[in-house]
């Protein structure tokens, strides 16, 4: 899988974020945050707890509104569009907890990532029209050829809730897959997650990676951060310190004392 | 993939598997339904008239609860509106069906059709509202419909309601008997296959992703508000027909009916029967409008005027109550799923019940024959505090009783740390059979501080939480013993193992979201102590003072929590998972709290961890904790028991 290194100027933009600000009652979250991501690329952001990295992923799926800056999408404003609006548009998601959806079966919450391609009549659920019959049948098995991809293929009937926790996170990573988006933000694919866990969410994500989207990777894990981006977003205090390329982020000195906590 | 698979199953933990976890949705089931039709069929040939009336108000009654389970039980919003809903449905009947341009299905068609624009409205509130306030909402409905109906009534002078006309089929009219439970018995199944088709396919799955969480599920492109505008929609008209069926069934359609009792029986109806289960509904109708009749027939057999007899009304309306708290107490999935479950592990439940091994599981799951507990070879070093060891106890024989060990040690070590924590064999299992804790033995000097490690479901938390008096209301099987400080803990309350300075950081939900930092610490805490023992979190939490803890990040938060519990003075201080989520620097600043706590005086840790370079610089002792074990050091790399 050939990738467009870091240092090509010909890629677009997927999403721009400038100038971005969310508080909560007198709390700044976001303080001013601008950046973008390029299609193809692997955007990591970076930062203590408390940085506003999650806050960051939340405005841009439209779980927040932030009070000023502006959001774009491929050319569509995102800021005071609802969530599911938002997701449409191509912007998949995964989550940090696994506790929202933890009865769904591994197959049924991967098909969440098909629903679009799916006829969303109830009646022709209820009556069972043959079209509905089909295409559920048809994205049941593209589902299963996902999660074959990820190797997750043993756990399709398996209830969430009681597989380990690592797999749980496979299992989000397969949806978004299964989703086909143009963009995906990862929130903490490592965090609570043993260090053989990890190994295998590293393949997942680099399976969504090689697929050819544009990602924003939340991570504390620093090897894998670098393993995977091309690019770094450093953040504290809901403001940029620092985004380029990931070795001249992390040797940024100002990065180095508040994130690693070394020191310069 | 191997590796994957090989992985997975050695980490499949058997907690939250079965039993108690989720049940895979499942339809009514061709058995059930079987089961359901030779009910009717039975009921049909040799039932009473009367019997035959009960089993017609079971089935429309069963038709009325299913939509409140479609409501409820598959999209998560609360109603109180059934008794409404069937209301407007059997009013509309009343009226509709005195014109002759309304022969039978017509008024049941359009009862239907009203019933859903009527969930359409109630809709709209639900799209700002969630769980209880919305519940209230529908309560207002209830209000709004018995006083239209109760001035309609009056207006129209039928004062004792409205009468409706047999349903007349070919100048034959059958209103009850057979032909109507008939009739009935059809709608029903008809509408179980109709709504199992949609819950099994994609309508099925928007409705749980939005009971689950409507935040999370918009953001993967659930359509919350129009699948929730669907389900009032559909299950409002469900039950309209319902209540049109009902009109015709007892030919009176009358405010007094209708009543909040009347509406409140089928959220009774599908707690008791089981939520998110169609035989649920049926079964919890069955049950409700049932037993206040056998309660009847039974007060029959005791002799007149005695107290069952003359107290029966006031009797009757307390079996709601006794109801609920039954089946919430010992089926709390309520009781169709319970009968589903029991082939199942509910088999092995029973079987565990007539006292059947219970240490037998572990050796099936791990695949290892497990040595029989010969003298002391069975139970690593760890079970013994590294004094001992050193000391040479050559004997390595678990000790008898806590009381003894606690002494034997205490010689042994002479003059060094008391022991302040002997755990003895420590067994817990879960009320659903899987075993988070399988003998573990392990004591903690004073001053010491040990740290835990293990994968996910481990047991890691299991053990802090028996140590913190907690599963003392949960249905867990404890065995064992736990002393600390001469006290017995296992079977002491939360509240009795603080006062003996036992003070546990969970990992989840460790401070209270809407208190201020200043209030945890001036309210909860102890403002001073705090202050004197970790002015350096003090100084950090200043910032945040007047910050609700609910705003606060996981850093922030751990630090809190942590010198919230410090400032209690515990002897004790048990966290789970503390670098869980944390930022390196974050866990850095943790560590040296940590390291700093250690230095004060008769206060032992106890740290479960995920990061092995985070626990050894923290502890004296670094354990493994694997498929509810406890093993000295780690596979890979054997700590020394005493570094």
């Amino acid at each position: 899988m050939t990738r467009p290194s870091g240092a090509d100027g010909i890629r677009k933009p997927v999403l721009k974020v400038s100038d971005v600000r969310l508080s909560f009652g007198g709390i700044k979250a976001l303080d001013g945050v601008s950046f973008e991501a390029f299609e193809g690329s692997v955007l990591g952001v970076v930062g203590p707890n408390g940085a506003g990295k999650t806050a960051l992923l939340n405005v841009v799926c439209g779980v927040y509104t932030p009070q000023q800056g502006t959001i774009t999408f491929t050319g569509h404003s995102l800021v005071g569009r609802r969530p599911e609006k938002i997701a449409a548009l191509g912007i998949g998601r995964t989550f940090q907890g696994m506790d929202h959806f933890s009865g769904f079966t591994v197959a049924d919450y991967v098909l969440l990532g098909r629903t679009p391609r799916l006829s969303s009549s109830a009646w022709g659920a209820a009556l069972l029209w043959p079209a509905a019959k089909r295409g559920e049948n048809r994205q049941r098995s593209e589902v299963l050829t996902v999660l074959e991809g990820c190797g997750l293929e043993a756990y399709a009937d398996e209830v969430l809730k009681g597989l380990p926790y690592g797999i749980q996170k496979q299992v989000d990573i397969a949806r978004v897959i299964a989703s086909d988006c143009q963009l995906v933000l990862l929130d903490e694919p490592t965090s609570g997650t043993t260090s053989s866990e990890r190994e295998l969410i590293s393949a997942s994500v680099q399976g969504l990676i090689d697929s050819g989207v544009a990602v924003l990777l939340i991570d504390h894990d620093i090897p894998f951060v670098r393993a995977h981006c091309d690019r770094l977003l450093a953040m504290n205090y809901g403001r940029v310190l620092a985004v380029g390329s990931v070795g001249d982020v992390l040797a940024d000195p100002l990065v180095r004392e508040v994130f690693l906590g070394i020191a310069t | 993939m191997s590796t994957l698979r090989v992985g997975a199953k050695s980490g499949k933990e058997p907690i939250g598997i079965s039993g108690t976890g989720p049940r895979r949705t499942r339809p009514l089931g061709v058995s059930s339904l079987l089961v359901l039709i030779f009910v009717v069929v039975v009921l049909c040939v040799v039932g009473s008239e009367f019997d035959l009336y009960l089993g017609g108000l079971v089935i429309i009654f069963a038709l009325s609860a299913l939509g409140l389970d479609w409501l409820m039980g598959r999209t998560g919003q609360v109603s109180i509106g059934n008794g409404p809903l069937m209301a407007i449905g059997a009013y509309t009947t009343a009226i509709i069906s005195r014109h002759p341009w309304a022969p039978f299905p017509v008024p049941v068609i359009i009862a239907g059709l009203i019933g859903a624009g009527t969930g359409l409205v109630i809709a709209l509130p639900s799209l700002r509202l969630r769980g209880f306030y919305f519940a209230l909402t529908t309560l207002a409905l209830q209000f709004i419909v018995q006083f239209a109906a109760e001035t309609y009534e009056t207006d129209s002078g039928n004062f004792s309601g409205l009468t409706v006309k047999p349903i007349r089929v070919f100048g034959h009219s059958f209103n009850y008997g057979v032909g109507y439970v008939a009739l009935l018995s059809v709608i029903l199944v008809l509408t179980v296959v109709l709504l199992s088709n949609m819950y099994k396919r994609l309508p099925g799955r928007m409705w749980r992703a939005i009971k689950e969480s409507e935040l999370a599920a918009s953001t993967i492109q659930v359509s919350v508000r129009r699948w929730k505008l669907t389900s009032f929609v559909g299950s409002s008209g469900l039950i309209a027909v319902a209540g049109s069926l009902f009109a015709y069934y007892t030919g009176l359609v009358s405010s007094d009916t209708f009543t909040l009792t009347f509406a409140i029986s089928f959220v009774v109806m599908t707690i008791v029967g089981g939520m998110n289960s169609m035989a649920g509904a049926i079964v919890g109708a069955a049950v409700v409008t049932l037993s206040p009749q056998l309660l009847t027939s039974i007060s029959g057999h005791f002799p007149q005027g005695s107290w069952v007899q003359r107290d029966l009304p006031a009797i009757n309306s307390g079996l709601y109550g006794v109801l609920v708290l039954l089946v919430l107490l010992y089926l709390p999935t309520g009781i169709a799923p319970s009968l589903q479950n029991l082939g199942g592990d509910g088999a092995k439940r029973l079987r565990r019940l007539w006292g059947d091994s219970p240490a037998a599981p572990i050796t099936q799951k791990t695949g290892i024959p497990e040595s029989p507990p010969t003298n002391g070879l069975h139970s690593s070093s760890a079970t013994l505090s590294p004094q001992a060891q050193r000391h040479g106890s050559g004997d390595r024989s678990p000790a008898p009783s806590g009381e003894e060990r606690d002494e034997r040690s205490t010689l042994v070590q002479g003059s060094e740390a008391r022991t302040l924590l002997t755990i003895h064999e420590l067994a817990v299992k879960y009320a659903n059979g899987a075993t988070a804790l399988n003998r573990v033995s392990l004591s903690i000097r004073e001053n010491e501080t040990v740290a835990v490690v293990g994968r996910n479901g481990a047991g890691k938390t299991t053990l802090l939480r028996s140590l913190g008096g907690f599963f003392g209301t949960e249905k867990v099987r404890r065995r064992g013993s736990v002393i600390f400080d001469g006290h017995e803990v296992i079977g002491a309350t939360p509240v009795q193992a603080a006062s003996l300075g036992i003070v546990l950081v969970p990992e989840r939900e460790k401070v209270f979201p809407s208190l201020t930092v200043a209030e945890h610490l001036r309210h909860l805490g102890n403002a001073e102590v705090a202050r004197s023992e970790l002015p350096e979190v003090w100084e950090f939490l200043q910032r945040l003072w007047k910050s609700p803890a609910g705003s606060l990040s996981g850093g922030e938060r751990q630090l809190l929590a942590i010198s919230l519990a410090a400032s209690l003075e515990p002897r004790l201080l048990m966290i789970d998972e503390m670098s869980l989520g944390l930022a390196p620097v974050m866990i850095e600043r943790v560590t040296e709290v940590l390291l700093g706590l250690r230095q004060r005086d008769r206060l032992s840790l106890l740290i479960v961890e995920q990061n092995i370079a985070v626990a050894e610089r923290l502890a004296q002792r670094v354990l493994h904790l694997e498929n509810g074990e406890l093993r000295p050091g780690l596979g890979t790399r054997p700590v020394d028991g005493d570094l």
